[in-house]
């Protein structure tokens, strides 16, 4: 099987136990065994392609003249000679590029995206880590849980957080391996919640952990795109490079001077620090310990906490040559194993113990991937191995144990070796790995280490020899803890003590028997895990168990370091009270600190959304205004040339604006002074009716007409709507804004408040308009053509009708639904007050406590006041024919005069909307049975789109929609026609869908607001509001 | 051909649609299917304008044949016509949604047309070539979407949109203003012709106010610090269909005509507008996400969230490269599937909920309680908002972090990425607040709700952007580098010249 498709195998049983069906087709027992048989075959498929990987990785060596064999006793010689070996040079084409087995699959390579693979000897170790332990692991969880429902849906998340977990380890390329680090992230981020049901520490844990690793993938996003650019300017690609292949060329002397190496470096460290549960970052480790054992002995022991060292191990080629590297690695390396090697003494929780131990670890192993020249390389590769098989099983016992006894405290456990042989033998022998005794593979492992750091050639390394020295002792220690108080001490009090299943056994012992004889594999007949391991290191290795001699002086200081752990475990009860006495910062009460205040800088930040419009307002014509009177305005105005004031020519015209200009401020002041609402409106009515005056004065008859109609359109509906608000609620609200303000008095800030605002913005106003009659261009405006051309391309003399009807009458349209849609939301709204039937009342007072929601929608509703005089009725009944007829007239002559369709659509509804004022809403429609605005509304809309879909149906004048088609041309009717001065063009058809669709949309809401009940009835089909909902207890 | 019909469908049918509708106004859920097949329609009809623009160039349609700048011209570059796609799918979705709702407001016979007329604004405005002709299109999306809020079930929804109807007044003051000076200035109101008399290099006076002007109008219409006062209100008390429009396509009308006004237009004035919109988008983002964390309800922390992802476009925007605007363009596009899905996912728990509210009072812990699926859509849609691979909110922030590396933008883009812990942190905060966690007490829920078709299908559109996203990010890096030369928009509109 293809490796590549070797990753997919997890997701896709991810993706299978994920539908419910397919899960239900398996029993517990068949799922966990299933499992445990897909990860165990993964683990053969993948070990199959370790003869190929071996055979390329010899060539590769032999070709770039790195020996593959070492005598034992020159070793340590060739190591030292052994200095920075760049990989390649490219311009030699008959080596092979590439130490390793790749695939591609193009993805989205404008982004440098490709799904590529990448299988080397460094991959496969860690491949085989995952899939091996990982068979155990599922076998494990299988029986771990008593609910199945528990059981299937963990497993279907282990299965995608291994399918990613393996996909980082075997991709090919920085993105892929990114997208897969992400995953690993969202995966552990569900099994460490995985109890968050019930626990909120599972919650908190898993939040934390998501957090801390998001963060460190943000930084990593960063970092590889970093990095994708120095190899791209070191290999002279021209872009960015993403390739791993690629990327493991570049010259290592070249990346270290690049000027981005430093915050490349920095990045990455993060990235892989957060992961790796590095110092500052570790907290999330032991936080993470609410997960399922399981998951727990996964994660962090083989696989997710691996995977910052893994990625510190993949760019060791391209990244080692900076100094820096050394720097940063073995300080917080060394810095977070010390720390954790001594928090882990005091924890009375079994899992945090091997938490701490596990972060303890991980800081040695990133040390020793600072070290310079390779040295660490071997030792640590053979760390990870040796620590994925002692901590997985350890974790697993913990997790045994506290099956069976319901608590996993050191304090209230022991004597358990009677109850628990079996677990007691592969925590002894898993713990005394640890601790770094032989025969174990644990003692090789920390052998190489101490040989590693007394090799290493580097600032302050004898202070990290002895830190080493003293955390390896200290490890030891907690691997004696473990064993001791668990199984040896007698208990405190009793131990309820359940049996666990049997096959809970098979993982935890397998994984022991290879502590055991992993060691044993490094010399000869065996040298299987000598040879796997000589492939992930850049240079030739030699490894033995037992040393040559019994006087080997590293040997001599390894079981020096594992007698002073055992001294320091019997001495315990003379410092553990001191150490639980001391108090130490948490790093995760830092975090939650940290979270805390950013969650009150978030309520700060909200806190400006206050509810109150005006100050809304305040805020975003401020802005406006002062950007405008700061960057723009002032400049443009300081360049005219043509601004000229002068009041010569002044003539009665120009009175009359001087006027008019004078009535329009006035009316505008008092609306804002008079405390009477109604006053305040007929006041705006005014101002509107000025300005109407003004355009007038311009002449523009077209544009004042319809202004004046607007004006009191608006107005009326003003008018009409406060008389619905009953006077008492309206006079409070005066009162409210009235409060301290009087004329002249109380000059409170608000006020200056607000005149400076108004004052900025109606300066900016008024710059901006004079500036524009400065700019009065002297090139030729749209609107020439409009005036040369109209006649002979629409034949109507009529310009302003002929760009609302023609030139631009897709504006018109949409005019027309702006006006529907309002006419159609105030109606519906109108409407909806009446017909609360099943609404439902949300809990103010949460809402409330808030502030964001301040202001209330002050809804009451007053009765009509009726204004029924025979003299009204007289002028309702002359007026409304009247008006329907000076409607009718201006559609007609639309073309030729003021006047069109908005026009004498305003005209008949505001006569119909007398009626209804004047005879109340049931004998108006009692009067005007053919009446029905809606429908009217409907039917104009219609009409106006018919309209311009007509020429395209008949292929029309150019068959373009709303293109000018006369109509009487077409039928051979234009000579009757012009005879009573009539034209049957699109224009007209225009005109009418327009009046009409005013005349019913003004009508609509007219009616509405005279008698909403009865509307109700009209708008609604009462069986569209009879869904019913059921209730669930 | 001169004219380009799809375009015009497009713009149009869900305006015919709408007329349909209000024909059916008695027989609810006729309307309801007549509006998705109309939306289907629409939808057909704008990829295919987007292939034939791929294949054969700029697409125009001239209204009532007159040639421009006399008459209106509808356009379709690159650009316009995937914003156009974007829109179009999204009101797919939420016809979807309006199908299967249980919403009061949605059996209003007004509301499909409402909201079939909101999509002929927002379909329209982004393919028109005429600067007036925006405006109304915007007027029609704005007014349309103003109704549908005033008549929610949420009554606070009155409340909000008379607060917006205020404050977009006020926006539509600045565009008109800034219309009423690009008037003045050249005598035109169609885009390619200001272009073609811009890029004399003449710069007449109130150039830089109009720019000013409309600038801020297109930020206010999108939500933009400071202008954003009205969006959380606005956006959450809406019907579930039409919050999940507002907040993912509506916003981006003003994005569009960002985007297009700086290249088309501004190109001069653009260095100083974008270092502006740099510093917008960042305050932006860090708001949005700060507000999020700590608001009260559901649908809210999605609005807030809103303003921060729209920051990130902004920032984009600002770095002005072609590779820049196409992230930006991605980034846009990928956002309007996350947080129409997302505002969806929120509306399904809000139909469900006994409150029929999201405040999390009323939900915490009830996410447990209902299908399995809603919770699972929420987490994938919480992973693409996050950026999380292989989601498409992935392919959006690769974009970004891209560009600000080669551009050398290493404050904003910091601060940009940084602020993604925010995300993580207010996404999957409510992910384990509604959906994992179990109350003690007892909570009561409705067994049925809204349907939840429209939400899977804009997750699955989200998962598909991520896996398969080579096509989206092709386009946009064409249509980056299209919109960066205004003379090919200019040519393509072939305005009147002489005789």
């Amino acid at each position: 099987m293809d490796f590549a498709l070797i990753n997919a195998v997890p997701f896709v049983m991810a993706a299978l136990l994920a539908i419910p069906q397919v899960n239900r087709l398996l029993n517990k027992t068949a799922r966990a065994w299933l499992s445990a048989g897909v990860m165990l075959a993964l683990f053969i498929a993948l070990a199959s392609y370790f003869p190929e990987v071996q055979s390329i990785d010899q060539t590769y060596k032999e070709q770039h003249g790195i020996a593959t064999e070492v005598h034992d006793d020159e070793e340590i010689v060739v190591e030292e000679n052994q200095v920075d070996e760049p990989p390649s040079e490219t311009d030699d084409s008959s080596t092979i590029a590439v130490n390793a087995i790749t695939r591609d699959m193009v993805w989205v390579p404008e982004l440098g995206l490709t799904l590529s693979f990448y299988l080397d000897g460094l991959s496969l170790i860690f491949g085989l880590i995952i899939t091996g332990i990982g068979a155990g692991i599922f076998l494990y969880a299988g029986y771990y849980f008593e609910e199945e429902a528990e059981q299937a849906r963990f497993i279907t998340i282990l299965f995608a957080f291994s399918g990613a977990m393996l996909g980082l380890v075997l991709s090919g390329n920085l993105l892929t391996l990114f997208i897969m680090w992400e995953l690993t992230s969202i995966t552990s981020f569900l099994l460490i919640g995985f109890k968050g049901e019930k626990s909120k520490a599972a919650r908190f844990g898993a939040s934390q952990a998501l957090m801390i690793t998001g963060l460190g993938g943000l930084a990593l996003i960063a970092g590889f795109v970093l990095l994708a650019t120095i190899s791209g300017d070191v290999l002279n690609s021209g872009g960015m490079v993403f390739d791993m292949a690629q990327i493991l060329q570049a010259n290592p002397s070249d990346v270290a001077v690049h000027p981005l190496y430093v915050a490349t470096l920095t990045l990455l460290a993060i990235g892989a620090f957060t992961k790796s549960a590095q110092f500052p970052f570790h907290f999330w480790l032991p936080g993470a310990m609410s997960a399922p054992t399981p998951a727990s002995a996964y994660l962090h022991s083989a696989t997710m906490v691996k995977a910052g060292i893994y990625l510190l191990l993949r760019l060791y080629p391209a990244m080692h040559a900076n100094p820096l590297w050394t720097t940063v690695l073995v300080t917080f390396g060394i810095g977070t194993m010390s720390m954790a090697a001594v928090t882990a003494l005091f924890q009375r929780d079994l899992k945090g113990l091997l938490a701490y131990s596990t972060v303890s670890w991980l800081g040695a192993l990133v040390g020793m991937i600072g070290l310079p020249n390779s040295y660490g390389i071997k030792a640590a590769l053979i760390g990870i191995i040796a620590h994925a098989l002692y901590k997985a099983a350890l974790f697993l016992s913990a997790g045994t144990i506290d099956h069976n006894t319901g608590t996993r405290i050191i304090d209230n456990l022991g004597g358990l070796r009677k109850q628990m042989p079996v677990i007691a033998g592969v925590v002894i022998v898993s713990a005394l790995s640890m601790a770094g005794l032989p025969i174990f593979f644990g003692f090789v492992a920390k052998e190489v280490l101490l040989d590693a750091w007394s090799e290493a050639n580097f600032a302050g390394q004898q202070v990290a020899y002895y830190a080493i020295l003293i955390s390896a002792a200290l490890t030891g220690t907690a691997g004696f803890i473990f064993i001791w108080d668990v199984f040896f001490k007698a208990p405190t009090e009793e131990i309820h003590f359940h049996a666990s299943p049997k096959p809970l056994l098979i993982a935890p012992v397998a994984l022991a028997i290879g502590t055991t004889i992993f060691g044993l594999m490094l010399d000869p007949p065996l040298t299987i895990i000598e040879d796997i391991i000589a492939v992930g290191v850049p240079k030739a290795i030699s490894l033995h168990l037992l040393p040559d001699s019994i006087t080997n002086p590293l040997f001599l200081t390894s079981l020096a370091v594992v007698t002073s752990g055992f001294i320091v475990f019997l001495l315990r009860r003379f410092w553990l009270p001191i150490m639980q006495a001391i108090p130490i910062p948490r790093a995760t009460d830092i975090y939650q600190h940290i979270i805390r205040g950013t969650d009150w800088i978030g309520d700060q930040v909200i806190k400006t959304q206050n509810g109150q419009v005006r100050y809304y307002l305040v805020v975003i014509l401020g802005t406006v205004a002062g950007t405008i009177l700061t960057t723009g305005i002032i400049g443009d105005l300081a360049r005219g040339q043509d601004l000229q004031i002068s009041m010569t020519g002044f003539n009665s015209a120009a009175a009359l604006r001087i006027i008019l200009m004078l009535l329009s401020i006035l009316a505008a002041l008092s609306t804002v002074f008079t405390r009477k609402h109604i006053t305040a409106a007929l006041a705006l009515g005014v101002l509107g009716y000025a300005v109407g005056g003004l355009i007038l004065v311009e002449p523009s008859p077209d544009v004042s007409l319809v202004q004046f109609l607007v004006e009191t359109l608006g107005t009326m509906l003003t008018i009409v709507m406060l008389g619905r608000i009953s006077e008492k609620q309206r006079r409070d609200v005066m009162d409210k804004l009235w409060k301290g303000r009087s004329m002249l008095g109380d000059w409170n800030l608000g006020i200056v408040r607000d005149i400076l605002i108004a004052g900025a913005v109606g300066l900016a106003v008024f710059f901006f308009s004079l500036t524009a009659l400065a700019n009065r261009p002297d090139r030729e405006s749209i609107a020439t053509y409009y005036l040369q051309n109209t006649d002979q391309d629409i034949g109507i003399t009529d310009v302003v009708g002929a760009i609302v009807t023609d030139y631009r009458g897709m504006d018109t349209i949409i005019e027309v639904m702006v006006f529907s849609a309002a006419a159609m939301g105030v109606l519906a709204l109108l409407v909806r007050g009446y017909d609360t039937s099943d609404s439902f009342s949300p809990k103010r007072e949460n809402i409330a406590a808030t502030h964001e929601f301040k202001e209330e929608a002050i809804e009451d509703v007053k009765d009509t006041t009726h204004l029924s005089t025979p003299f009204t009725r007289l002028v309702a009944r002359l007026v409304l024919p009247l008006s329907l007829l000076m409607g009718l007239s201006q559609i007609i002559n639309g073309g030729h005069s003021p006047g069109d369709g908005f026009t004498a659509g305003a005209i008949s509804g505001l006569a119909t909307s007398l009626w209804f004022v004047v005879f109340g809403y049931n004998e108006a429609k009692e009067r005007l049975k053919l009446y029905a605005p809606q429908q009217l509304m409907r039917l104009g809309m219609i009409v106006v789109v018919v309209n311009g879909i007509l020429p395209i149906l008949f292929g029309l004048h150019g068959g373009a929609f709303l293109s000018h088609v006369d109509y009487g041309a077409i039928l051979g009717i234009n000579e009757l026609l012009h005879r009573f001065g009539l034209e049957l063009t699109s224009g007209l058809f225009y005109e009418i869908g327009i009046a009409l669709a005013v005349f019913g949309g003004f009508g609509a809401i007219m009616e509405a607001i005279a008698h909403p009940k009865e509307a109700v009835k009209l708008a609604f089909d009462p069986s569209a509001t009879g869904e019913s909902r059921s209730v669930e207890d | 051909m001169e004219n380009n019909f799809f375009i015009l469908l497009t713009a149009f049918m869900p305006l015919f649609t709408a007329l349909a509708t209000l024909l059916l106004v008695t027989y609810n859920k006729a309307q309801r299917w007549v509006g998705l097949i109309g939306g289907l329609l629409t939808w057909a009809s704008s990829l295919i304008v987007l292939g034939q623009v791929l294949d054969i160039g700029i697409q125009t349609y001239r209204m009532g044949g007159y040639v421009p700048p006399y008459g209106i011209v509808l356009v379709a570059d690159n650009l316009s016509a995937l914003f156009a796609v974007m829109g179009s799918t999204v009101m797919l979705a939420g016809l979807m949604y309006v199908l299967q709702s249980r919403e009061k407001s949605v059996t209003y016979p007004t509301f499909l047309p409402l909201f079939l007329f909101m999509e002929t604004g927002l379909l329209g405005a982004m393919l028109t070539g005429d600067l007036f002709t925006f405006f109304v299109f915007l007027e029609l999306m704005v007014l349309s979407s103003v109704a549908m809020v005033a008549i929610s079930d949420n009554p606070f929804g009155l409340e909000a949109a008379i607060k917006y109807v205020f404050i977009s007044g006020m926006g539509s003051l600045f565009l008109l203003l800034g219309i009423a000076a690009m008037y003045t200035t050249f005598g035109t109101l169609n885009l390619a012709d200001m272009a073609q008399q811009l890029a004399t290099g003449d710069r007449p006076l109130l150039a830089r106010s109009a720019a000013i002007m409309l600038m801020s109008s297109f930020l206010l219409k999108s939500a933009v610090f400071p202008f954003h006062f009205w969006q959380p209100d606005f956006h959450t008390t809406a019907p579930t269909a039409v919050s999940a429009m507002l907040s993912s396509v509506i916003v981006k009308v003003g994005i569009y005509m960002i985007i297009r006004t700086l290249t088309l237009l501004f190109t001069e004035e653009a260095a100083q507008l974008q270092q502006l919109l740099i510093v917008l988008g960042i305050v932006g983002i860090f708001f949005g996400s700060l507000a999020a964390l700590r608001t009260y309800n559901g649908k809210r922390v999605l609005a807030y969230s809103t303003i921060a992802q729209v920051g990130f476009i902004l920032v984009a925007i600002g770095w002005g490269t072609p590779v820049a605007l196409a992230a930006a363009i991605v980034y846009a596009f990928n956002h309007a599937f996350i947080k129409s899905s997302l505002l969806m996912i929120m509306g399904l728990v809000a139909s469900r909920s006994y409150e029929h509210s999201v405040d999390f009072v009323d939900i915490e812990g009830a996410g447990r309680m209902m299908p399995p699926l809603i919770g699972i859509l929420w987490f994938l849609g919480s992973m693409s908002l996050a950026g999380v691979p292989p989601m498409n909110g992935f392919i959006s922030k690769l974009g970004i972090v891209q560009s600000g590396v080669e551009l050398g933008q290493w404050i904003p883009l910091g601060l940009a990425v940084s602020s993604g812990a925010l995300t993580l942190l207010y996404m999957f905060r409510t992910w384990q607040r509604v959906f994992q966690q179990k109350k003690e007490v007892k909570l009561k829920i409705l067994a049925y709700g809204d349907g939840m078709i429209a939400p899977t299908f804009l997750i699955a559109i989200c998962i598909l952007l991520g896996i398969y996203a080579r096509p989206l990010v092709i386009i946009a890096e064409q249509t980056a580098l299209q919109i960066s030369d205004p003379q090919i928009y200019i040519d393509a509109v072939r305005l009147f010249s002489g005789g």
